[in-house]
This record gives structure tokens, C-alpha cells and sequence, in this order.
């Protein structure tokens, strides 16, 4: 399943148990689009996952409509490329690609 | 732009939104109002948040007793996470260990991955609830803004922690794998208890209690060299050391700043946190005070 797939808006307990998954190169433009229109309020930071890839938890979708903290932001991206560029899996699936966190500390 | 206009009728006065289109009203200082308080709010007003009149006088009665408690000048940097919204809990309270003096750390929270429905201001799940993955705080304050001889950390833990490994409710590391201020939430090793003042490989530069094989308990939790503080009462060990780096990495809350990565995520739930300088076992009974009728008067758990 892709962005394409989903339709907003979506609700919390959905969101929470989702996660989206792009590519470096996509990470890059969401950086972009939110250096010019995001604030600190939101910083949608995602983190890298063991094959490459970079996941954010789906729950930031709550944010991308009129009056949340990434409408500007999602509102200038180019939905005909974003949308299809991200998967959609099950947050359980990409919990298990981060890499493992340090039992020391 | 029209920057509001001033009102003096009431504590907090507030002038109407429509009078001069739509006027961004900036609470006044009167003769009830504490001045820390009323900054804190214009704060949240400029971050796109509100502050209602009851969370308002809550946070004038906490300042005050602050202030009573003779504090104020050990607390660098604190946040109740407070406010209408999202943006509105991003804004601390406390900056510097005065109003007008030297500040620490961004003028608000950097939120990494927070949506709205993490926060609440009040009732049973009150505070941020972290995802144990993807969200923390960049506070900006440099973890060696104070000798880790002479440092506090504190938070207000409502959610414990389920997972395992490394969990972090605030840390960073002032040199590259060592020298870290942190509280731990769930710890992984020998050695693990649950507040850091240097190596985390060091038993004597720790205290707290042992948080391996279970998580850190609910409560007023505040690390001030060399002890660890439970609700106003000291617990577990205390500290014989402690070790400070040259490095300016930032704390993180909900995470562990390691300076080129932030790992250690907790998906436990914070309503408050503060950091500063050490405090004394009175001045932590008092400062357990004034955050329990804080906590009290908003009905937050």
C-alpha cells in the first residue's frame, strides 16, 4: 500500500499503528519543503531503518490538514510524486527494521 | 501588524479579539500577576497557542512559590507542558535562572514527530506520550551548561516504560559514549541505575534506583547531584563522582543525545521537566511542593 492508497483524513488509532516508508532521496525534499514552510512546532524527522530506507510513524498525516502544523507543508509538495513514493506498512513491521537500540547507557 | 492592545480590568486581562480585527490580546502585568507567568503566556500566545485563565493562575501560584521556596535561581530551563495545544506546550516556562538574565537552550521545544493527540494538558493522561521510536524534544540546552557536580535534572513521570534496552526520559552525552547527564527510564546493564552524572559504565557516577530489570516507577523524579529524589524523598543510592565533558550536545527529553545520533527513545509519559543546578534536599521538598498543588489544582496525573 502507497500514500495513494490512504484517504484523508485519518483517524489517531489508525495512524499510531502505521508507519510511512521513502527513500533517502524523498527525505531530502520533506526537508526542503519543511525548511521553507514548517516550523519547530512539528519537525517531521524520520529514522533510518536497516535496509536503507527511512520511516516515520503515519501519525504525522494528522497534521497535514487545514489548520494542523504541516498543512503548509504538505499542501506544496507535489502529490503526483509523493504520494506513490511512499509506502504505507504496519508500524509493528517497521519497528522491527530500526536498528537495534544499546543495552548499555 | 497590530500587536494587541492592553487591558487592565481584570487579573488577566485580555482585550476582545474583534475589536481592531482580529488582535493577538497580550496579558498585562496588574498588581496579582507574576510577572514570569505573564511572559510565559505572551510566549505561548506568539507560538500559536493559548493559555486559559485557570492555567494561568496555576502557573502565577507556582512561580510564586517557587519564588517562597527560594529556588528560582537553581532552575535553568523548565517546562510543564501546559497550555491549549500542541505549540502552546513547546513553550518552557523557565529559560534561564531568571527572567531578564542569560538564557539556555531554544526559545522553544524543538518538537521531532509529536503529533496533537501526544499531548493533554490535564486529567489522567496528562503531559507528551512518547512512541519509544521516533519522538523526543530538542531542548537546545547544552549538557555541560553546569558541572555534572552541580547539576539537576527532573521530570514529572505519569506513563512508565515497557520497552527494554537503553530508554532515556532525559540525556545526552557530553563526550563521545561517556561523561552523560541522563535519567533512564529502563536500563540494559550491570550497573543501572537510573540517574547518570559521568560514565554510564561507572557505578559511583549514578544514583537512583536500579532500573534493569524493571522500569522507573511513576512520580516527581528530580537527579540532583549526588542523590535521587522520589516525590520529595531521597531513594537509592547516591552518587561518590561524577565527570563532565567540553561538549555542548543538547538534552533531549524522551530520547538520548548522543551527539551524532538520538537513540535510546522511551514511549514513557512526561508532564514537566527542568533541568539546572543542584539543588539541596530541602529545596527539593519544596520544589516537590510546588509541583504537586500545581499538579493538583489543574487535576493532572
Amino acid at each position: 500500500m502507497t500514500l495513494s492508497d490512504v484517504e484523508l483524513p485519518v483517524s489517531s488509532e489508525w495512524a499510531r499503528d502505521h508507519a510511512l516508508v521513502f527513500s533517502p532521496a524523498l527525505a531530502q525534499r520533506l526537508a526542503e519543503l519543511h525548511a521553507v514552510h514548517g516550523s519547530s512546532n512539528l519537525v517531521p524527522m524520520p529514522r533510518a531503518l536497516t535496509d536503507g530506507r527511512l520511516m516515520l510513524c503515519a501519525d504525522v498525516l494528522t497534521e497535514v490538514m487545514p489548520g494542523g502544523l504541516l498543512h503548509a507543508m504538505w499542501a506544496a509538495a507535489d502529490q503526483a510524486v509523493l504520494l506513490p513514493s511512499v509506502e504505507v506498512i504496519a508500524w509493528a513491521d517497521a519497528v522491527a527494521l530500526l536498528p537495534p537500540e544499546p543495552t548499555w547507557g | 501588524m497590530n500587536r494587541g492592545i492592553y487591558g487592565l480590568n481584570s487579573q488577566f486581562a485580555t482585550t476582545p479579539r474583534e475589536l481592531l480585527g482580529r488582535p493577538a490580546p497580550i496579558y498585562v502585568i496588574d498588581n496579582a500577576g507574576h510577572p514570569e507567568a505573564i511572559d510565559w503566556a505572551n510566549r505561548v500566545r506568539r507560538n500559536g497557542g493559548e493559555v486559559s485563565a485557570q492555567t494561568l493562575a496555576a502557573v502565577n501560584q507556582f512561580c510564586a512559590d517557587i519564588d517562597a521556596a527560594r529556588i528560582r535561581d537553581k532552575i535553568f530551563r523548565l517546562n510543564l507542558f501546559v497550555g491549549s495545544n500542541l505549540s502552546a506546550c513547546l513553550v518552557p516556562l523557565f529559560l534561564g535562572p531568571s527572567l531578564a538574565g542569560i538564557r539556555y537552550g531554544n526559545a522553544t521545544d524543538i518538537n521531532v514527530n509529536f503529533v496533537a493527540a501526544d499531548y493533554s494538558e490535564a486529567g489522567p493522561s496528562s503531559g507528551l506520550s512518547g512512541n519509544g521510536s521516533t519522538k523526543y524534544l530538542n531542548t537546545g540546552y547544552p549538557v555541560n551548561t553546569t558541572l555534572s557536580s552541580n547539576a539537576h535534572l527532573a521530570i514529572g513521570l505519569t506513563r512508565t516504560e515497557t520497552q527494554t534496552g537503553y530508554r532515556a526520559a532525559i540525556g545526552a552525552s557530553s563526550t563521545q559514549d561517556s561523561d552523560e547527564l541522563s535519567i533512564s527510564t529502563r536500563r540494559g546493564d550491570s550497573t543501572s541505575y537510573c540517574a547518570i552524572f559521568g560514565r554510564y559504565f561507572t557505578a559511583s557516577e549514578q544514583a537512583g534506583e536500579v532500573v534493569q530489570s524493571v522500569p522507573l516507577g511513576v512520580g516527581n523524579l528530580i537527579a540532583s547531584y549526588p542523590s535521587f529524589y522520589r516525590n520529595g524523598v531521597r531513594t537509592g543510592v547516591n552518587a561518590t563522582a561524577a565527570r563532565a565533558g567540553t561538549r555542548t550536545t543538547a538534552l533531549t527529553v524522551f530520547a538520548f543525545n548522543g551527539g551524532t545520533v538520538v537513540n535510546g527513545h522511551s514511549n514513557c509519559r512526561l508532564n514537566w521537566y527542568s533541568f539546572g543546578a543542584a539543588i539541596t534536599a530541602d529545596q527539593v521538598l519544596n520544589f516537590q511542593l510546588a509541583i504537586s498543588a500545581f499538579n493538583t489544582t489543574l487535576v493532572r496525573t
